[in-house]
């Protein structure tokens, strides 16, 4: 386990080397004699300042300064309310994190930053046990996501024609008195909304089942609202995959097998990837019992 | 057949959606806490609003595509 923490060492003003500059962690890599070069050097998050590495027991970890003035626990408070700042550092996040040359990267949260150097290598070094693990589960993996979305209305539709119970009550509504048709009208409605929900559940489960079994893992994350995806269908399954690259051919074949099956039934699907493994490397290592949030 | 049996592509369009990135970046990933570190995300970030980030964000804008590519071909960061 993690040896005890000493609480004492001093916090060191980061007013090293270049003034007012931050390490900035984009994330861990394992270096492996069969990644390719790389083409170029990778621009970091402000001009200037390249990505850089710095290794430690094996491991790479991906970085460039950041200045104190922005990313500085005070500023980046303020800076990260700016909503088109936040979004434009999470896009140079992510694309510093997919140009790295290394197969196996394990993506640090946005904004992880450091002191200096000398910090970052002694947090790698404490986790390293935490950090091999989560290397050894990712290996080369890259995560791709499936959402898949209904229109309920197209459903209805389907249903109405391929539920037994739901033809047959059709069938009896077009034959029915007016009165009596009225009423089964509405009770053949409800009915439609009813069977159409639990279709869309069991074909969202069936078809996840039927994808993570070409994928290394899976996770199943909350289905988002429609005020979140925008759309004006509902999110009925929203997974990630860990997907080995040379798995990705079979993983996508096995989503279009799928969605072949599912053609003409309201259903749509969503796949999002290739990302680094974000869902899958979610170590949170803390301080043992110190840990706490402040 | 109605116009909704001809969507569901046979090969489902891959790409990458800022809202996505957004969501993972800010709420996953490797989180290492030690004294040293100045400000974590894992800590630190709670006080951003995910939601209204995320939300804010136009779902057409997906990354490497303009709104016209929206459900055409998946152009990942990489072809940036």
């Amino acid at each position: 386990m993690t040896p005890p923490l000493s609480r004492t060492a001093p916090r060191r003003p980061a007013a090293k080397a270049a003034g007012d500059m931050l390490i900035y962690v984009y994330g861990v890599a394992r270096p492996s004699a069969d990644d390719p070069e790389p083409l170029s050097t990778i621009d970091g998050l402000i001009p200037d300042r390249p990505v850089r590495f710095i290794a430690c027991d094996g491991l790479a970890a991906a970085v460039s300064e950041v200045p104190t003035a922005e990313f500085g626990e005070t500023a980046l408070k303020q800076k990260l309310q700016d909503v088109a700042w936040a979004k434009a550092r999470v896009v140079d996040h992510h694309r510093v994190l997919m140009a790295l040359p290394q197969a196996t990267v394990l993506p640090f949260k946005f904004c992880t930053v450091f002191s200096d150097g000398q910090a970052l290598i002694r947090a790698l070094k404490q986790h390293g046990k935490n950090l091999k693990t989560a290397f050894d589960a990712v290996d080369g993996a890259r995560e791709w996501g499936l959402k898949l979305f209904v229109d309920p209305d197209a459903l209805g539709r389907h249903v109405r024609m391929t539920a037994p119970h739901l033809v047959q009550l059709t069938r009896k509504t077009g034959t029915a008195s007016p009165g009596t048709a009225f009423f089964l009208k509405r009770r053949l409605a409800d009915m439609v909304t009813e069977t159409a929900a639990k279709t869309a559940g069991q074909w969202a489960q069936s078809i996840h089942k039927a994808v993570a079994q070409a994928a290394k893992a899976a996770a199943e994350q909350p289905v988002q609202p429609p005020s979140l995806h925008g759309r004006g269908t509902d999110m009925v399954l929203n997974a990630a995959y860990l997907v080995p690259r040379k798995a990705e051919g079979a993983f996508h074949r096995a989503i279009e097998t799928v969605a072949r099956r599912h053609a003409g039934t309201g259903l749509d699907f969503d796949v999002i990837g290739p990302m680094p493994p974000y869902s899958f490397v979610t170590i949170e290592a803390g301080l043992g019992a110190a840990g706490g949030r402040p | 057949m109605t116009a909704d049996a001809t969507e569901p592509a046979a090969a489902p369009a891959r790409r990458l959606v800022l809202a996505e990135l957004l969501d993972r970046a800010l709420t996953k990933g490797v989180v290492l806490r030690t004294d040293a570190v100045i400000s974590v995300a894992g800590i630190d970030l709670l006080f951003v609003d995910i939601k209204a980030l995320v939300a804010s964000v136009d779902t057409a804008a997906r990354i490497g595509a303009g709104p016209a590519a929206k459900d055409h071909h998946a152009v990942s960061l990489r072809d940036l």
